[in-house]
C-alpha cells in the first residue's frame, strides 16, 4: 500500500478534474451554494447521441480526421525519419530543422500566412484542406519519433529478408513495419491526438464547414450551456484516455502498462 | 543431398566513395566445398560475399553459378542464403516462423512448410524450441536457427559472413562443428567470410586470401603454411623465421647455407617455419638465447654465428645445452620476394 501510494496520488490528481465534468454532465439545475445539483438530468448527456444534434456528426469527422491525419503523417513519417535515421546526405541538417520547424513556429502565424493559398486551391472549407493542414504539427512529432526508431533499426533485417526470397515490398511489410511496430504505434498515437484537439487550424482553414468535436465544445461553451458542454468534454477525452490505456505498452515498452494504469 | 554447384567470380570491382574494395577478383570455388574468403578488415571479403548475394551491385565483373550469370537476378531471386555476423532474427516471430520465413516468402504450403522447419530444427538440434520467442534462447542457439532458417530454403550456395564472431569461445566451437557437418552432409557449395586464418584453416576446403580487394593466393589450407605466394601470405600467416638472402648464379646464399635455386638472381627472403628447423648432432652451430616450455614443444629462440636469429620448436624432454646444432631441410624453405 504505501509503494503503491504515489500512484494513486498521482492517479487521483490526474483524475480529480474529470469529477465536476461528471457532475456537471449529468445534472438538469446546479446553482451557487449547493454541493450537489439541486436536480438531476440526461439532456446533456442524451443529446451526444441524438441525430438532430450536430454531435455525432462531429464525432465522426473527428474520428475519420484523426485516422487520416495519422495515417498520412506516419506515411510520410516513415520515409523522412528513414533518411533522417539511416542515411547520410547533403543538408540532412537544413531538412531536420526544417522538418521541427513547425512544431516551433506558431502554427497560427504559418496558417495566416498559408490560408490564402487554401483559398485559391478552394482547399479551404474542405476536409481534404484541413487534412493537409494538420499533417502540418504532425509530421515533425512523428518523423522524430520514427527518425529516432530508424536510427536504432538493425538494416541487417532487411538484408536478411532478401536473401530469404522477400522482394522490397514484401520486406517492408513483412520484416521492417512489424520491428518498427512499437514506435510506429507512438507515432500513429501522437499525430491522431494532434488531430483530435487541434482548434484553430481547423477553424482557420475548414471555415466553420468542417466540424470537428473541439470547434463543437468551445461553442457549447460559448452559448454557456454548462451541461452540453461537459458531456461533450467528456465525449472529446475518452478516446485519448482508451488509447493511452490500449497503447501503454507500447509508451513504456513494457507489458505491464504504464504506472498504475496498467491495473485500472 | 544437392550435387554442388561452381561459384565462379571474374573480375569482380566495387568501389565506394572513389575507393576500390574489390579490385579485380578472380576466384573459382569448387562445387560442394567449403571455401573461406580470408584477409584483413577492409580487404574486401565482405563486399564480395555480399555481392554474390545479391544486395551490393559490383561495378565491373561477373558472377556465375554453375556457367550461367546470376548478375540480372535480384537478391531475393538467387538460390543463395546467406547467415550474417549476428543471428539476425525477426523479434516478432517465433523461432518456427523465422526458419519458415523463406519457405513463405517463396509460398510454400503451410503443411510442407511446418514439415521443413522441423526437419531444419532437427538438423540444428533444436526441434523443441520452434514455439520459443526471440530472446529466449541462448546466442549460441539464437545462431543454429539463423543457420536453419538459411539451410531449409535449400539453397546452391550459403553464404557464411563470420557467423561465429559473436559467439563466445567455448559457443564458437560447437557451432562452427556443426556448421562443417552440416555442410559435408548437405554438400552445398559455402563461401565463408573470416578474418582468423585459424579458423579458416580448421573448417575449409580452400582459402582464398584477399588482400586490397584481390585475391593473394588461393588453394587448400596445406599451400599457405607450405608453399605462401608471397611475404605478405606468409606475414598473415604467421610464425615463419625470416632471413636474409641472395641468389647468385643458380644458388641461393643464407645463414642456413647454400643451395641451388631456380628463382631470378637477386636479393631475396628465406622463410622457414619453426618446425622445419630440427636439433641435430652436428651442423649448424648456434646459440641458445632463449627457451620456453609450452607443455607440447619447447619455444626455443637461437643466434646464428653472423647474428641472426632464429625460432624453432624442440620436443619437451630436451634438455637443452648454451650451445647447439641444427639442421634445416631446403625443401621445407621457401625463398619469397622481399
Amino acid at each position: 500500500m504505501i509503494r503503491t501510494l504515489p500512484r494513486w496520488l498521482l492517479a487521483i490528481g490526474l483524475l480529480l478534474p474529470f469529477v465536476p465534468l461528471l457532475v456537471w454532465a449529468g445534472s438538469g439545475q446546479w446553482r451557487y451554494p449547493a454541493v450537489v445539483p439541486q436536480r438531476g438530468s440526461g439532456r446533456g448527456l442524451r443529446l451526444l447521441l441524438d441525430p438532430a444534434s450536430d454531435i455525432p456528426q462531429g464525432l465522426l469527422t473527428s474520428l475519420l480526421l484523426g485516422v487520416t491525419v495519422s495515417v498520412i503523417a506516419c506515411a510520410i513519417g516513415l520515409c523522412a525519419g528513414r533518411a533522417l535515421g539511416l542515411y547520410a546526405f547533403r543538408g540532412k541538417r537544413a531538412v531536420r530543422f526544417l522538418l521541427l520547424a513547425p512544431a516551433i513556429v506558431p502554427g497560427l502565424a504559418v496558417t495566416l500566412g498559408i490560408q490564402v493559398f487554401f483559398l485559391r486551391y478552394r482547399l479551404a472549407g474542405t476536409l481534404p484542406g484541413v487534412v493537409l493542414v494538420q499533417l502540418l504539427p504532425t509530421i515533425p512529432y512523428v518523423t522524430l519519433v520514427l527518425g529516432s526508431a530508424f536510427a536504432n533499426f538493425e538494416t541487417g533485417y532487411e538484408e536478411q529478408a532478401r536473401t530469404l526470397g522477400a522482394g522490397p515490398l514484401r520486406t517492408f511489410w513483412h520484416v521492417t513495419l512489424p520491428v518498427l511496430r512499437p514506435s510506429l504505434v507512438v507515432a500513429a498515437f501522437f499525430a491522431f491526438l494532434i488531430s483530435w484537439s487541434e482548434y484553430i487550424l481547423t477553424l482557420l482553414i475548414g471555415g466553420g464547414t468542417v466540424k470537428t468535436l473541439p470547434l463543437l465544445l468551445f461553442a457549447y461553451i460559448g452559448s454557456s450551456d454548462q451541461n452540453v458542454a461537459a458531456a461533450l468534454a467528456l465525449l472529446v477525452v475518452l478516446p485519448p484516455f482508451l488509447l493511452v490505456l490500449l497503447t501503454s505498452r507500447f509508451l513504456t515498452g513494457s507489458q505491464t502498462g504504464a504506472v498504475g494504469f496498467g491495473r485500472l | 543431398m544437392t550435387t554442388g554447384t561452381t561459384v565462379e567470380l571474374r573480375g569482380l570491382t566495387k568501389s565506394y566513395d572513389g575507393t576500390q574494395v574489390v579490385a579485380g577478383l578472380d576466384l573459382v570455388i569448387r562445387p560442394g566445398s567449403l571455401t573461406a574468403l580470408l584477409g584483413p578488415s577492409g580487404c574486401g571479403k565482405t563486399t564480395t560475399l555480399k555481392v554474390v548475394a545479391g544486395l551490393l551491385d559490383a561495378d565491373a565483373g561477373d558472377v556465375l553459378f554453375d556457367g550461367r550469370s546470376v548478375l540480372s537476378l535480384r537478391a531475393e531471386q538467387r538460390p543463395v542464403a546467406m547467415v550474417f555476423q549476428k543471428p539476425l532474427l525477426f523479434p516478432h516471430l517465433s523461432l518456427g516462423d523465422n526458419v519458415g520465413f523463406g519457405l513463405r516468402m517463396r509460398k510454400v504450403p503451410k503443411k510442407e512448410r511446418v514439415e521443413r522447419v522441423a526437419r531444419a530444427l532437427e538438423l540444428v538440434r533444436l526441434q523443441d524450441l520452434a514455439s520459443r520467442r526471440v530472446g529466449e534462447v541462448s546466442g549460441g542457439q539464437e545462431q543454429r536457427v539463423a543457420l536453419a532458417r538459411a539451410l531449409v530454403t535449400e539453397p546452391s550456395v550459403l553464404l557464411l559472413d563470420e557467423p561465429f564472431s559473436a559467439l563466445d569461445a567455448s559457443l564458437r566451437g560447437e557451432v562452427r562443428d556443426l556448421v562443417r557437418g552440416l555442410q559435408q552432409e548437405l554438400g552445398v557449395t559455402t563461401l565463408f567470410v573470416t578474418h582468423d586464418q585459424e579458423e579458416a584453416v580448421a573448417m575449409s576446403d580452400d582459402i582464398a586470401l584477399l588482400f586490397e580487394g584481390r585475391v593473394e593466393q588461393s588453394g587448400p589450407p596445406r599451400d599457405f603454411y607450405a608453399a605462401p605466394a608471397s611475404m605478405r601470405v606468409a606475414r598473415f600467416f604467421g610464425g615463419r623465421n625470416e632471413l636474409p638472402a641472395t641468389v647468385r648464379t643458380g644458388m641461393v646464399h643464407s645463414a642456413l647455407g647454400q643451395w641451388a635455386t631456380s628463382r631470378t638472381e637477386g636479393a631475396a627472403v628465406l622463410t622457414v617455419r619453426p618446425e622445419a628447423v630440427v636439433l641435430a648432432a652436428e651442423g649448424l652451430p648456434a646459440k641458445v638465447l632463449e627457451a620456453r616450455f609450452l607443455g607440447t614443444h619447447v619455444a626455443v629462440t637461437v643466434e646464428l654465428a653472423d647474428g641472426s636469429r632464429l625460432r624453432l620448436h624442440a620436443p619437451p624432454s630436451t634438455a637443452l645445452p648454451s650451445h647447439v646444432h641444427l639442421s634445416v631441410d631446403p625443401a621445407a624453405t621457401t625463398l619469397l620476394e622481399p
